[in-house]
């Protein structure tokens, strides 16, 4: 593979990477009150949510595009703070990206933390365990499956985007050209070997991340069953 | 000690209103399935909240003004269901709580924890989880122990071990003990106080006292009426073969083979195993013939129960239509009981 690919290859690493973090730092205490609270918003903030499962990616990428332009709301407050813009930027890849993954990190550690049950939260509480005891002895060992399966697919989700980054990123090598922007690149130009070698690579490390997660999670399963 | 008292008021979802004293060691609640048992629990550990309702055990929990978070509250609590954590064995479930040490060891072989520490609770049998969970409630550093039909899947070997150490131990421990059961057996070996409610309000509350529980279920079960006397050892008796226990108002003897003669026994004696004679017996193979009155005649459906004193204690006797016209039995007269057998704990 050229230069130019592996550039590209650890640029969509290091965003996936980047995004999956922050998604889980947002997620988790978000994913913890969705999954305890009885607010009646419950079901409109369910449904905000998860609007990114459903969307066309162009949806997003069209009102980020907008929200970051100079006329748009983040992007006069991005401009009045002196900061540079997020259009065509690795930061505005990053913001999208939160977005357009988010659902695909809350749901798994949201529905984990709901399937834990209410009985297993009050014998925490007669057990003497403080919240904050009680979340990490009890909600992330038995909730371990769900934060896995959220990595796993908000990093791999990130990876496959196309459409969103397109439009927030543009395509400048070495900033925001990600693998399949470039792959995108290679069949408009006909140079299909390098095509081909880019979308083997994609083929095989989505295979291989989903079959970890696949092959784990029977495991979990076996072992002492993901707890209801 | 201070006053330990509960008063449990009506919150929006149950209409309860009850308030008892839980000073003296083991409170007994029973009642109906859905007269409130349970919430009576989960008001005092804090996992319900009933507005303005006061439990103050050795800390003040809750009362008008205030509300301390469960977790905050030194509790044992045994709950019916899941008081274990799936992802944790034995060992580490109970490595996770506050442990007070001092009756750790015999516990552990009382209950057989030792078998089971390697274990994840779903290869747990319904009782050696509440065996866990009866250690777990035992052991955890609290100021009250809440135990929620905690025996109602152990089998009756270890039931019958577990009750006998429970009655040890709460002469040992100074927490007060809240057990709701619907057994009249576990009931009657170990409550000093026992509270009936239906639809949330209290029938009666009471010390330990055969003659008002016995009115509870006579209607019941009449084979179940029992007399019972907490009663201990009289270590001036010489002789070696047989056991003899004492109470204010008399003795009786026993073949039971007993170690610790430093403990209070309940002795429970069942109405049909009681018979009468207006005479005294001579000659019989009945260990215990005791000079009684007769207090109250109460005629059931296929029986006649007789209530008879010796002193301030009661003794029932179950005898048939036929016996009781026979013997031509009254009010105030004095007759001879025997007692066929005797269970002691």
């Amino acid at each position: 593979m050229s230069e130019h690919q592996w550039t590209a290859i650890l640029l969509t690493f290091k965003l996936a990477i980047t995004v999956t973090f922050i998604l889980l730092i947002i997620c988790t205490p978000l994913a913890y009150w969705l999954a305890r609270t009885k607010n009646k918003f419950k079901p409109v903030l369910n449904a905000i949510f998860a609007l990114p499962l459903v969307l066309p990616p162009t949806v997003i990428g069209f009102y980020l595009l907008v929200a970051f332009g100079p006329n748009g709301l983040i992007g006069q407050t991005n401009q009045s703070l002196g900061l540079s813009s997020l259009l065509f930027s690795f930061k505005g890849l990053v913001i999208a990206s939160c977005v357009y993954s988010l659902p695909f990190v809350l749901q798994p550690i949201q529905n984990s933390i709901a399937s834990i049950g209410k009985s297993t939260f009050e014998l925490a509480s007669v057990s003497g365990l403080s919240p904050l005891n009680t979340f990490f002895k009890v909600v992330v060992p038995q909730a371990k499956l769900g934060f896995i399966t959220a990595c796993v697919l908000g990093f791999a989700h990130t990876v496959g985007e196309f459409g969103l980054v397109l439009i927030i990123g543009g395509n400048i090598p070495g900033q925001t050209q990600l693998v399949s922007l470039l792959i995108f690149e290679h069949i408009e130009a006909l140079e299909y070997t390098q095509a081909h070698k880019l979308s083997l690579f994609m083929l095989i490390f989505s295979f291989v991340i989903l079959f970890v997660l696949y092959w784990f999670n029977q495991r979990k399963n076996v072992n002492w069953g993901n707890v209801k | 000690m201070n006053n330990r008292y509960v008063h449990i008021k009506p919150n929006s979802t149950f209409n309860i209103d009850i308030n008892f004293n839980v000073n003296k060691g083991l409170t007994c609640i029973i009642g109906d399935s859905g007269a409130g048992k349970t919430t009576i629990l989960r008001a005092i550990s804090g996992l319900e909240n009933h507005p303005n309702s006061i439990v103050a055990i050795d800390s003040n929990w809750q009362s008008e003004k205030h509300f301390t978070a469960p977790y905050k509250r030194k509790i044992a609590y045994v709950l019916q269901e899941n008081n274990l954590f799936t992802h944790l064995n034995v060992r580490e479930n109970i490595n996770l709580i506050k442990a007070d040490q001092s009756q750790y060891t015999s516990l552990k072989s009382t209950l057989k924890i030792g078998q089971l520490e390697n274990k994840y609770p779903r290869e747990l049998s319904g009782g050696e989880k509440q065996r866990v969970a009866l250690f777990k409630a035992f052991i955890i550093d609290s100021e009250i122990i809440l135990l929620d039909e905690p025996l109602s899947a152990v089998d009756s070997h270890h039931k019958k071990i577990i009750l006998n150490k429970i009655q040890q131990l709460k002469q040992e421990i100074n927490k007060p003990i809240i057990y709701v059961s619907h057994n009249y057996d576990e009931i009657t070996q170990i409550a000093d106080q026992i509270i009936c409610i239906q639809n949330g309000s209290k029938v009666f509350d009471l010390p330990f006292s055969s003659n008002s529980l016995n009115r509870y279920f006579q209607k019941n079960e009449p084979l179940q009426i029992a007399a019972l006397f907490d009663m201990k050892i009289d270590t001036s008796n010489p002789d070696k073969d047989i056991l003899k226990l004492i109470n204010d108002d008399f003795s009786i003897k026993s073949t039971a083979n007993i170690t610790d003669t430093n403990l209070d026994y309940r002795i429970k004696i069942l109405a049909k195993d009681v018979s009468i004679c207006t005479d005294k017996p001579q000659n019989t193979s009945i260990l215990n013939i005791l000079e009684a009155v007769i207090s109250e005649i109460t005629k059931l459906d296929q029986s006649i129960l007789i209530t008879t004193k010796i002193g301030d204690s009661t003794i029932f006797s179950l005898i048939s239509h036929y016996s009781f016209i026979h013997l031509q039995l009254q009010l105030e007269a004095v007759i001879w009981i025997q007692v066929k057998a005797l269970n002691i704990n």
